[in-house]
């Protein structure tokens, strides 16, 4: 963030710095990062080159009031890197939590979204979020599957669901691969064990397969997010789960596949499956979404909870999250190089 | 909440003092009757021609049940400044929450520093 010296009315000069003998007072306004790094903050820096801060003076609520901003110097004495910590302030700011519900939009309403219709057998039940299906809106199998309230059934907004879920998957196609190549993920990770992966991006240019379960491991950051990316289809054996450990959150795993996904009874699913051409849900659970382009999606007696990443009033704003719509006026205390 | 200059002893007012043509100001006031959850309570000095710049919040009312923040209505000169109430101890509430509308907080006082200019 730049702090840029508050003026008196347009066309009116900055009203500081201010000295008071050697030191001097300062009082500016700037917009958060776009690409928020938990832990550390956003540097903050004047938009006077030749002075430094002395005291940024934090503990204030942002115009929005959905963030407090704290000051995070990086040691004592003057001349020190400033950093402005941002935690959320209120229970929107913190549902935000998760940058993939941010990435995917409306289509993060959605427990379930489908293109040409949605089929359920057996005893489904959804929490969380709504199902819906564009421009093939039927819906079968509803009961016996059950909506848990206040998740409905809603097609009249899944066309724009629709949109953003494309969006969506076209953002992580673009993304830079940690690993590529990829063909089975039960013996290709490169965290702890060979079905292990530390947070990144896992790209394989036609089918991943999961033929015994996978893991991923935060390593104690609960903000990690784990993305993979499959040419065409995606599919999870029976009875297999793919498993979170060290603070891994379903919220922020996302699964695209560049045709159909595929899950096969009793197998439990932590993440958010986004396909281009249908997913088949063989029964389980799911923790997360089911989100598809094109095709169908079907569902057999299976647990979908719609998940949040556990963020809240008071937690640090996670990795990645754009902040550049916030503004804050902090004052400071300066010195001149 | 009107802040009101602190004193030394049954001297004046020891504030505003200035720093070329801006000023600090060290203050206090008490809570509002009935606050407003969302918004807060607006923040005005003892000094009707002077406005506030920068409020320096982030410390606790002098009971230690709450932990006041600044909130300014906009960026620039002259904006409002609102002062938002959030629970410190658990005797108080919940720990990080903001305090509910309509509680009445006439009787915790703060004290705080601002930088001030003069209309």
């Amino acid at each position: 963030m730049i702090l840029t010296a508050i003026g008196k009315g347009t066309g009116a000069g900055p009203l500081y710095p201010e000295f008071a003998g050697r030191r001097g007072l300062f009082v500016g306004s700037g917009t958060g990062p776009t690409s928020y790094v938990s832990g550390t903050g956003d540097l903050v820096t004047l938009n006077l080159p030749n002075y430094y801060i002395d005291a940024l003076i934090g503990g204030e609520v942002s115009i929005s009031k959905n963030y407090v901003v704290y000051a995070d110097p990086t040691g004592t004495g003057a001349r020190q890197q400033w950093y402005l910590r941002w935690f959320a302030a209120t229970a929107a700011a913190a549902g935000g939590g998760s940058v993939v519900t941010t990435r995917l939009g409306t289509a993060a309403n959605y427990a379930l979204l489908a293109y040409s219709g949605i089929t359920n057998s057996g005893s489904t039940v959804i929490t969380g979020g709504n199902i819906g299906s564009y421009p093939t809106t039927s819906i079968t199998g509803f009961p016996p599957g059950t909506l848990t309230s206040p998740a409905v059934i809603d097609n009249v907004a899944a066309q724009a669901a629709q949109t953003a879920l494309t969006a969506a998957i076209i953002y992580y196609q673009g993304l830079t691969p940690t690993l590529s190549g990829l063909t089975d993920l039960s013996v290709e990770g490169n965290g702890s064990t060979a079905s292990t992966y530390t947070a990144g991006n896992y790209f394989g240019s036609t089918s991943l397969t999961m033929p015994t379960g996978i893991i991923l491991d935060a390593q104690g950051n609960s903000s990690a997010v784990f993305v993979f990316v499959a040419g065409s289809t995606i599919n999870l054996a029976s009875g297999q789960t793919i498993a979170l450990v060290n603070g891994a959150q379903a919220a922020n795993v996302v699964f695209v596949a560049g045709s159909a996904f595929t899950s096969v009874a009793t197998s439990t699913v932590n993440g958010n499956i986004l396909a281009v051409s249908g997913i088949n849900l063989g029964g389980g659970t799911l923790n997360g979404r089911a989100l598809a382009t094109t095709g169908t999606v079907a569902i057999a007696a299976t647990t979908v909870v719609t998940v949040s990443a556990s963020s809240s009033i008071g937690s640090e704003v996670a990795s990645g999250q754009n902040l550049s719509g916030e503004t804050v006026q902090l004052g400071v205390f300066v010195g001149q190089f | 909440m009107v802040l009101t200059s602190i004193t030394k002893g049954g001297g004046g007012p020891l504030y505003p003092d200035f720093i070329g043509r801006r000023a600090t100001f060290v203050g206090s006031g008490t809570g509002p009757t009935s606050y407003v959850f969302g918004t807060g309570d607006l923040v005005t000095l003892n000094l009707p021609s002077y406005y506030i710049d920068a409020l320096l919040g982030g410390v606790t009312s002098v009971s230690g049940k709450y932990v006041v923040y600044p909130n300014p209505a906009g960026i620039g000169a002259r904006q409002q400044w609102y002062l938002r109430w959030f629970i410190a101890l658990a005797t108080a509430g919940t720990v990080g929450a903001e305090v509910a509308s309509a509680t009445n907080l006439s009787g915790e006082s703060v004290q705080l520093g601002a930088f001030v200019g003069q209309f």
